[in-house]
């Protein structure tokens, strides 16, 4: 089989925004569009991190910014058109995942999970329109592009993840919402749902090891998935290939979300992964 | 570019514009090709016009026995089989109450059995290469009710769920299944239509145009990739917004 590491160049000259793009499926969105051409911003919250991936990959450059904080993201995005005076991407994967209880969560727990997960998407999104429609307006791209990172958990949701899952399956329906409404002025958005990644995030949800191994018998590939198996998706749909496909939520999970695989069952039909 | 170099596809319907073109764009990138079609003289051309990388079998993906003679084809010309495009299909507008059984039938025949018989024979093929990726052309119309188009959005439905149950069965063997939900794509098959629907069908699409066939062929190109490496069972509408 081919490698996963492509030499293509579908970015050249592009300007692509990932926030969170300090790790996991961010980190690997923002080295794949640099090698592929783009200038890419990334945003986090952790300086060491940010300033390692933007030291490690030419064209990355981090800024700190938290999603939840309006002011702060619009003034990267002036910053953004001032410098290289368009923005062809948007990826929202800044988020954060915590597994509570519903009985007793608190409120700040939800609040910090919605606020981060959807809310950030909203302020990104709506903050870097703009640019993204003066870019097509220009000439500068045939269309622009928003990507969000929703999961898994949008979709059906495990137990301890009821405010997670709220914000990411609202962040389907931000999707959708902002897909109709964006495309005439030929920004596309669409939609990438992960299932168990094996990044920094997954880890802290997946706990012990035997924990783990119960997360990977429920995914029919049998393995985890790479960040970068993820990037890929995000390239594809973010790029000039996929100029038909607008509000789409493209699940990538090894086949996690579909139904009925209790392990006895396999059993029964001679069938285990 | 994604290479699909020392890569068997199969692709059915290729007679027809999608197929035609997801035929020369997995050629372009490599791979070899098996074209399949009830309709061998634009079959033969353009496996022809495509070269030594490609054959033409003449099939009806309905015929369980076609089915072996295109997988004998496609080991004998090229030693394996990696990819198989499911695209072959009918479509034509026609209301629940004027759909007759063996108008169903044949909707069932070629949309439905010709998908399951495609992804089984396969399968052993695919096992021996260490594993594939299959890809199902479903429909808009596979998404959602159509209300002009019954038995063709009933057989869709069921590439869906064939498609899910196939990469639950298959995921063990490293074989890969995913459909592609393609919108109003500007092919021959849209000419039938009666006056007015293709302007009617462009206006419920938000993006306000018909898409072209190598829209969907990049998309099938890219399931079929390592790109897509961990996507099984996933549904990509290629459909311009119009499943919102």
């Amino acid at each position: 089989m081919t490698s996963l590491s492509e030499s293509r160049r579908r970015f050249d000259g592009c300007v692509a925004l990932v926030t969170g793009g300090t790790s996991g499926i961010g980190a690997a969105a923002a080295a794949r569009f640099a090698a592929e051409g783009a200038r890419v911003l990334i945003t986090g919250r952790n300086d060491a991190r940010g300033a390692e991936i933007a030291s490690s990959h030419d064209n990355v450059h981090f800024h700190h910014v938290d999603v939840t904080d309006r002011a702060a993201i619009d003034a990267l995005v002036t910053m953004i058109g001032a410098t290289f005076g368009r923005l062809d991407v948007v990826v929202n994967s800044a988020g954060v995942v915590n597994a509570r209880p519903f009985a007793s969560m608190s409120t700040h727990h939800w609040h910090e999970m919605i606020d981060t997960n959807l809310t950030g998407a909203f302020h990104v999104s709506q903050s870097a329109l703009p640019l993204l429609r003066s870019t097509v307006a220009d000439g500068k791209a045939p269309s622009t592009s928003i990507v969000n990172l929703s999961s898994l958990n949008g979709l059906r949701v495990d137990p301890g993840m009821s405010a997670y899952g709220s914000a990411k399956a609202a962040l389907l329906a931000l999707t959708e919402g902002t897909a109709i409404e964006l495309i005439e002025s030929g920004v596309r958005v669409n939609c990438v749902s992960p299932g168990a990644i094996d990044t920094p995030m997954s880890s802290s949800t997946a706990g012990d090891k035997k924990n783990a191994e119960a997360f990977t018998s429920a995914i029919p590939a049998g393995r985890y998935g790479t960040a970068d198996e993820v990037a890929a998706v995000i390239l594809f749909l973010a790029s000039q290939e996929a100029p038909f496909i607008v509000g789409a939520n493209l699940v990538i999970d090894g086949g996690a979300t579909l139904p009925s695989r209790h392990p006895d069952l396999l059993n029964m039909f001679n069938m285990k992964p | 570019m994604t290479s699909f170099s020392g890569l068997t596809v199969i692709v059915t319907g290729a007679a027809g514009a999608m197929g035609e073109q997801e035929a020369r764009m997995f050629a372009e990138r490599g791979a070899n090709v098996v074209l399949t079609d009830v309709r061998t003289d634009e079959g033969t051309d353009i496996a022809d016009d495509i070269g030594k990388s490609a054959v033409f079998v003449p099939h009806d993906v309905s015929s369980e026995s076609g089915w072996n003679t295109v997988i004998e084809t496609a080991l004998s010309a090229f030693g394996s089989v990696n990819v198989l495009v499911n695209n072959a299909a009918i479509s034509k507008a026609i209301k629940l109450i004027d759909t007759d059984v063996d108008t169903f039938d044949l909707f069932y025949r070629i949309n439905q059995l010709g998908v399951y018989l495609g992804m089984k024979s396969v399968v052993e093929p695919m096992k021996a290469a260490g594993g594939g990726s299959i890809i199902n052309i479903s429909s808009v119309a596979g998404l959602r009710g159509a209300s002009t188009l019954f038995a063709y959005s009933a057989s869709k439905w069921a590439v869906r769920g064939m498609t899910q149950s196939a990469a639950l069965e298959l995921a063990r063997f490293k074989i890969r299944v995913n459909a592609v939900f393609p919108g109003v794509i500007d092919t021959p098959m849209n000419a039938p239509n009666p006056p007015g629907m293709n302007d009617v069908l462009v206006k419920t699409t938000p993006l306000r145009r018909m898409g072209e066939s190598h829209e969907v062929a990049e998309a099938v190109l890219f399931l079929a990739s390592p790109g897509a490496s961990f996507a099984t069972g996933a549904e990509l509408a290629v459909d311009g917004g119009m499943s919102i």
